[in-house]
């Protein structure tokens, strides 16, 4: 089978999709849990984190699809693409320890840059390890549908949209829109995010 | 925190972000589009930018001497803009069939939309700012039931 018969018939307009909303889940729920400075030192977004997924895959070098293993290429992608953002936590990390190294004199408890998200600290102490449950009921703040959806997702064990509807009672559309809702409210403005969880303090 | 803390904090995140915003395996492309759709990375700009990504891919292939392979023309094609038609005749028969589908497949009934607003902090907004958009809002309430 050749590289090309590999991808014939794929829906790139589809998998483009998946793995954009992917990334952008990911960089949400990361900085929710206060790991946005690593991902700030690691200087990426999480569309282009996608596309380059996307590329690699078609270049066929370091990300190499199979079929006969057996996961579709959307499946495939996904492990891809949650591995590169690993990586990125882990480098954001490396780069932190490397302007400590550099510069002794760095206060750690200075206040943070406006619109930079507060982190977890390097060497472990004071780390913020934040529940992603708790980080959503607070960024729901008193909206009770918001809640709702995070206690069936979280406490529910209603994972799929199918039933989170049957769940709340409402139609699958809106859970999509719950879910985006929550992408926005997770993802901090670079201007005006002060008071958002993971925010500055 | 020590490496093999972190390793699990990460695993967890990643688990516990499918559990609070769905599983993109499980969701269709429509679904796809309405998650994706924020003012300033709607699904169009994320295809652009694909769509340019893999043609710059492409010609720095031509300028080697090499030909580019058919995956990655198919994205070209899938994913190619209306502002930047091809040159080939095949192609833009596939475009318009594309196209035509496109408007067939009719558009989204109203009532599964939920208004919702388009910014952040409405809680810091002036009260003169909270009147004109409950009256917006009263305002396209209105159009959609009119069109209902």
């Amino acid at each position: 089978m050749s590289i090309d018969d590999r991808f014939r018939d794929v829906d790139w307009e589809e998998l483009l999709y998946k793995l954009t909303a992917r990334a952008r889940q990911l960089f949400a729920a990361a900085r929710a849990r206060g790991y946005g400075n690593a991902l700030a030192r690691g200087c990426a977004d999480p569309d282009d984190l996608a596309r380059s997924v996307i590329l690699a895959a078609l270049q066929y070098k370091t990300v190499r699809y199979k079929a006969s293993k057996g996961a579709s290429l959307s499946t495939f992608l996904c492990i891809v693409l949650e591995a590169d953002f690993k990586d990125l936590l882990r480098k954001g990390g490396r780069l932190n320890r490397r302007l400590e190294t550099l510069d002794s004199s760095i206060e750690t408890d200075s206040p943070q840059e406006r619109g930079v998200v507060f982190d977890v600290s390097d060497d472990g102490n004071g780390a913020r390890a934040i529940d992603l449950r708790a980080a959503a009921l607070h960024a729901a703040g008193g909206v009770p549908e918001l809640r709702d959806y995070v206690t069936a997702a979280f406490d529910c064990g209603a994972v799929t949209r199918a039933d989170q509807a049957l769940c709340l009672e409402v139609l699958p559309s809106e859970i999509t829109n719950r879910r985006k809702k929550f992408l926005r409210l997770l993802t901090p403005s670079p201007i005006d995010n002060q008071n958002e969880p993971g925010g500055e303090e | 925190m020590n490496r093999d803390e972190l390793e699990k904090e990460i695993k967890q995140l990643i688990t516990d972000s499918k559990i609070l915003f769905g599983d993109v395996e499980q969701m269709d492309k429509e679904e796809l589009r309405a998650l994706l759709d924020e003012p300033d990375r709607s699904p169009e700009i994320v295809c652009h930018s694909m769509w340019s990504a893999v043609e710059k891919a492409c010609t720095e292939m031509r300028l080697r001497g090499e030909i580019p392979p058919r995956r990655f023309t198919d994205v070209l094609n899938q994913l190619r803009p209306a502002s930047q038609p091809s040159a080939h005749a095949s192609v833009l028969v596939q475009q318009a069939h594309k196209w035509v589908r496109e408007l067939l497949s009719g558009v989204r009934n109203s009532s599964e939309s939920t208004l919702q607003f388009s910014f952040r902090n409405k809680g810091e907004l002036a009260l003169e700012d909270r009147r004109i958009l409950d009256e917006a809002e009263a305002e396209v309430r209105r159009k959609i039931e009119r069109i209902r």
